[in-house]
């Protein structure tokens, strides 16, 4: 997928570490922050600012999270770059902070660079595979890069293909259903028992830490109630401000469990805080179903409350299980990720390949040309002059004619597929033309040269 | 005109079957296909099936009510239908291939029938007479729905209960909504079974008064009587949901075991019973 057939070229490159080849350690020393991103790509992308022994870096990106520091640049000089690029752009993302010889990076060039941009954007590089927030950080990364005037026609190109194939995976494809968290997995079952709950009440018991993320879940559903109740009321009244909730004291609890539709359960009690005697008296007067969603170690809701008719029990145990599957459900849906973002990547080669076909395509129209001009000059002899404009026109589109396919393919990203490349030029045999053409030149500067010298003597 | 009855017949049972393959796609494997084909079908079912029946009507010059095949494709009609509207309301296709699962074997007993040779009865092609059937076709349509709902209501139920979260826990709406929907329908249908009724009663009167039909004939149908007994189980359902509190699952039960009895009713009517509303004179 280089940018251009021959000689002079461009070429897209990734390079950084991520959770998959380096621990936090690593990771939080290579972390930047947004305005060192901004520094760094400012930086990079200027002239004679970074050393890359002949190679030149024209558009650059950083992508820093707590998980992974990428980089994604586009490099012009001769193709391949040279002689140990990889370990100086290794220090160049580096800047001191760790040793770029740790053996955590990988690089990645030309099309499996853009791949992997576009598997991080969907999240199939993420810890947990198919999580939204690393686009919201791809997406970020790119607003950094434009701003320090390190996004070219390229990048932007590139970024704007993960995008589209982010989009099109999580729409096209189950890789970000479900949810993934406890807390998440609690509020995925509640949903399912009772239904959206704009109109229903939801009562958190325990405003410790995993009360309280699971008050935060409740809260992101807009439920037309939520209730808090704990047996510290300070810690209680806090948490029901925080998430726009209201406070109850614990004594008052079989009264909320009367109104509540879901009851979230995250304290720690000697006795269990729901029997089942207190679970049938609270909801024999419903008409619709409760949800008691306990996370509680020990357990705080009594098992036989799943007995009642109108009452689902779920404890830590069933909400894992409910991640493990949706976890399970994401994995099964990487193969149809993986063929939207070949389909995307795809076209970003074509249109890669397009921008460096013109030498190519030149080259190949220059050699064809010349033939004609020859075969013309040597059956024109003797011919009027309307019968010469006559055989040159018909030269010229007969030419155009058996041109045509072959500068279409390699416009359409035939240019970027070295098979093709080196099949062009085989048949056709332009390496020759080429070398015959250096060596023309070559003469040439000699008898100048020899003439030149000649002149001064 | 005969000939393309025949192909409707043959085609429709097709059609159906491909969108209930589409659904089922759609239902257990999320086929990014089925996804952008199935709703497409089933329209495409449907509108050829409103076509053949309109087509149908114009050759008999009634409504196409007049013997059990008729009545079972108007039926399937008028659920696809209805379901077409929930679908587009809850944006919710994956209960489709349960929706399917009635219509589509409905349609193949319907187009497999022989229609009677018999001339139906006159009675057919009074205006009276069609709202009677309309108000009918969209009782038990609302009847079928609840059912599928109803069934879908107890999967989900004891797969909850039961902790399993499988394909029923991911694709189907959630339990609340569920119940909501069976009981909604079987309010709708037995509200449209109840106008029935009345305009029945309202039509028997007056074709007894115009002698279309005989004096003792009218009460002494065993089909008013069994319709009455479908009408009373879904007025239980719905007094013991509303009057009497009692659980969703068990409202459920009950109006399930209603299509039941309105099923059996259909058949013992249209094969053993003799009654006056078995059209074929």
């Amino acid at each position: 997928m280089s940018g251009a057939a021959d000689g002079p070229s461009f070429e897209v490159r990734a390079i950084g570490l991520s959770h998959r080849t380096a621990p936090v350690g690593i990771r939080e020393a290579l972390a930047y922050s947004e305005p060192d991103a901004v520094r760094w790509v400012e930086l990079a992308v200027e002239e004679g600012a970074v050393d890359l022994g002949g190679a030149r870096i024209r558009e650059a990106a950083l992508l820093s999270t707590c998980n992974r520091t990428e980089a994604y640049l586009v490099l012009g000089g001769n193709r391949g770059g040279p002689a140990g690029l990889d370990s100086r752009l290794a220090r160049m993302l580096c800047n001191g902070r760790i040793d770029p010889e740790c053996g955590a990076f990988y690089h990645y060039r030309d099309r499996e660079a853009a791949l992997h941009l576009a598997r991080v954007a969907t999240g199939l590089d993420s810890m947990i595979q198919g999580e939204a927030q690393i686009l919201g950080q791809v997406h970020r990364a790119h607003e950094l890069a434009r701003e320090a005037d390190g996004v070219g026609p390229i990048l932007d190109r590139l970024f704007m293909t993960a995008f589209r194939g982010a989009k099109r995976a999580r729409s096209e494809s189950g890789i970000g259903r479900g949810a993934v968290s406890v807390a998440s997995a609690a509020v995925e079952l509640a949903v399912k028992v009772v239904g959206p709950l704009g109109k229903k009440t939801a009562l958190v018991v325990g405003a410790g830490e995993t009360g309280r993320l699971v008050a935060q879940h409740l809260s992101s559903e807009s439920p037309h109630e939520l209730w808090i109740t704990n047996r510290t009321p300070e810690r209680g009244r806090a948490l029901a401000a925080e998430v726009g909730g209201h406070f109850l004291e614990l004594p008052h609890l079989p009264e909320l469990l009367q109104r509540a539709d879901v009851v979230v359960v995250a304290a720690s009690a000697p006795q269990p805080l729901i029997t089942r005697a207190s679970a049938h008296e609270a909801i024999r007067r419903r008409r619709h179903s409760t949800i008691f969603i306990d996370i509680s170690v020990p357990r705080n809701v009594e098992p036989s409350v799943n007995e009642l008719d109108n009452a689902f029990v779920y404890d830590v145990d069933a909400l894992q299980e409910v991640v493990r599957e949706n976890l399970a459900r994401r994995a099964g849906e990487i193969p149809r990720v993986e063929l939207i973002l070949d389909e995307e990547i795809r076209q970003f080669s074509r249109w890669l390949g397009s921008l460096g076909a013109g030498p190519l395509i030149a080259q190949l129209r220059e050699h064809f040309e010349q033939v004609r001009r020859d075969e013309v000059r040597r059956h024109s002899r003797g011919l009027g002059a309307d019968q010469a404009e006559v055989l040159e026109r018909v030269t010229r589109g007969i030419l155009n004619k058996f041109l045509h396919g072959p500068t279409v393919h390699l416009r359409n990203g035939g240019a970027s597929d070295p098979e093709s490349i080196e099949a062009v030029r085989r048949i056709f045999q332009l390496e020759r033309q080429e070398l015959e053409r250096q060596e023309l030149e070559k003469t040439l500067e000699k008898d100048l040269e020899a003439q030149d010298k000649e002149e001064r003597l | 005109m005969i000939g393309l009855l025949k192909l409707i017949a043959v085609l429709l049972p097709l059609l159906y079957g491909l969108a209930w393959v589409n659904y089922a796609l759609l239902f257990f494997r999320d086929d990014p296909l089925s996804r952008k084909t199935a709703t497409p079908v089933l329209l495409a079912a449907g509108g050829f099936h409103l076509a053949g029946l309109f087509a149908e009507s114009a050759m008999l010059r009634r409504c196409p009510m007049g013997n059990l095949p008729e009545v079972l494709s108007v039926l399937a009609l008028a659920v696809v239908g209805v379901y077409l509207v929930l679908e587009a309301r809850q944006r919710n296709r994956y209960t489709g291939v349960f929706v399917l699962g009635l219509v589509t074997p409905i349609v193949i007993i319907s187009s497999s029938l022989t229609p009677p040779t018999k001339p139906v009865s006159e009675l057919l092609r009074n205006p009276l007479f069609s709202v009677h059937t309309m108000m009918a076709v969209l009782g038990y349509a609302s009847f079928a729905l609840c059912t599928v709902y109803g069934v879908m209501y107890l999967l989900l139920h004891r797969t909850l209960k039961r902790r399993t979260f499988g394909l029923v826990f991911q694709r189907l709406p959630s339990l609340d909504g569920l119940a909501g929907m069976t009981v909604n329908a079987a309010v709708i249908g037995f509200v449209a079974l109840t106008l029935t009724m009345m305009v029945g009663m309202i039509w028997g009167s007056y074709a007894v008064r115009h002698a279309l039909l005989q004096p003792g004939s009218f009460w002494n149908d065993p089909k008013i009587g069994l319709t009455l007994l479908v009408w009373a189980v879904y007025g239980l359902g719905l007094v013991a949901r509303f009057g009497l509190r009692w659980s969703e699952r068990h409202t459920v039960f009950v109006l399930v075991a209603a299509f039941v009895v309105a099923i059996l009713v259909m058949v013992a009517l249209n094969t053993v019973l003799h009654t006056f509303h078995n059209f074929s004179t």
